[in-house]
């Protein structure tokens, strides 16, 4: 019972069973809940109702909505499924889409053409990034996602932005100054 | 430490990160534990270092800038070994680049704190390399599971008195009815899986040690 308190997982790690959500609808007149504006470009035109929820256990990873917990919501992810790449983004909406969840996400925007002070170390994968977010909501699968990242406000347009994956580094690949340089 | 506090405030992270101490420095902030150590300084140390002696930066002389900067590259070959140390998939490229930042961070230690002694943390960190390419990531190997078990178990509660000896559960049902002592599985149990042996001679149940010549009437 003592190894059970201390090692057994806090959390189940199957989610298939916590599918309950909102429901929103096209027609204002009617419902309380209106599906947003900005997401109906990532439905079917067909699409008059839609479910949307807070938060995604995936993977035993809490995914949840910028409105709900920020600090979740902010998630590297490959585009379109494209493992070629990876991208910063916050989780804007969590809404079903035939009969699975999938995320709708807005993209962290580059930073201005400044020097970032965080690129010159390699095995430390920040990046300085504005502090907007993009207006386009991205279609994302909670598959496509990579891993947390932490974000500090710098100032009032830049942010820093910390991959916190604990399997490999994001940014080792862009690094333009090696491990010698740092040293001399 | 006003910065380092601003970015432990400010940042944000999601729910699995352990929090680390919000007045980090106080006295009243308690002992930092090793997983708000590592968060520290893997995460909220070099942001705010960084921001405050990175590029970009502004100093009141070039000297200092260029003194900060020494530091700030020193402290990040810490940062780095770390949480490549700490990484949970390990390579032989990870481990060697863990082995150049530990020893190039060792050897500049003495020219940058000349006031401070080498510590024997050091030498034992030159160590880890050798035991990442034998045994792995150091999350299957490193003591912290063993550590939480002992809080735990520090934690209980408890009459501050040692567990049930041999000689006191023999004296304590030496007084008691056999037929009570025989139906408690448990102490039986006990009992004879550490070479005790219950006989019978001339009618009187004898408890005895095997092959010691112990007996224990009953």
């Amino acid at each position: 019972m003592l190894f059970d308190k201390i090692y057994l997982p806090k959390v189940p790690e199957d989610h298939s069973s916590n599918v309950h959500g909102d429901i929103y609808t096209d027609d204002a007149g009617t419902m309380s809940n209106t599906i947003p504006v900005d997401l109906r470009p990532l439905l079917a035109s067909f699409q008059r109702q839609i479910i949307i929820r807070a938060r995604l256990r995936h993977n035993g990873v809490m995914l949840a909505t910028s409105k709900t917990h920020i600090g979740n919501s902010l998630v590297q992810f490959y585009p379109r499924g494209n493992r070629s790449m990876l991208v910063p983004g916050s989780i804007k909406y969590i809404y079903q889409e035939r009969g699975r969840f999938v995320l709708a996400i807005q993209r962290q925007l580059p930073a201005d053409d400044v020097s970032d002070p965080y690129a010159i170390y390699p095995h430390f994968p920040a990046k300085l990034y504005s502090s907007s977010l993009s207006r386009e909501l991205e279609r994302v699968e909670p598959d496509w996602i990579y891993a947390h990242y932490a974000r500090w406000k710098v100032s009032s347009t830049q942010s820093v932005v910390l991959s916190l994956s604990r399997v490999r580094h994001l940014y080792i690949c862009c690094i333009p100054i090696s491990l010698q340089s740092l040293q001399e | 430490m006003s910065r380092i506090r601003q970015v432990i405030c400010e940042t944000e992270v999601p729910s699995w990160l352990n929090s680390v101490p919000h007045n980090y420095g106080n006295a009243n902030a308690g002992v930092v534990k090793a997983d708000e150590w590592r968060n520290l300084s893997t995460i909220f140390l070099p942001i705010a270092l960084i921001s405050l002696w990175g590029e970009g930066t502004s100093h009141p002389s070039p000297a200092i800038a260029a003194r900060v900067r020494h530091i700030l590259n020193h402290t990040m070959l810490l940062v780095s070994a770390v949480s490549l140390a700490c990484m949970r998939t390990m390579t032989p490229s990870r481990s060697a680049a863990y082995l150049e930042y530990m020893t190039r961070y060792i050897h500049d230690f003495v020219n940058i704190h000349v006031d401070i002694n080498p510590r024997p943390n050091m030498h034992m960190a030159m160590h880890i390399p050798h035991f990442l390419r034998l045994f792995g990531p150091v999350r299957s190997w490193w003591c912290f599971p063993f550590e939480r078990l002992i809080g735990q178990i520090q934690r209980l509660l408890s009459n501050h008195k040692f567990g049930i000896l041999i000689s006191c559960i023999v004296s304590s049902f030496k007084l008691s009815d056999l037929s009570d002592f025989r139906s408690n599985g448990i102490y039986i149990t006990s009992l004879l899986s550490k070479g005790w042996q219950f006989e019978t001679l001339a009618g009187q149940t004898r408890l005895s040690r095997c092959n010691q010549g112990v007996q224990i009437a009953l």
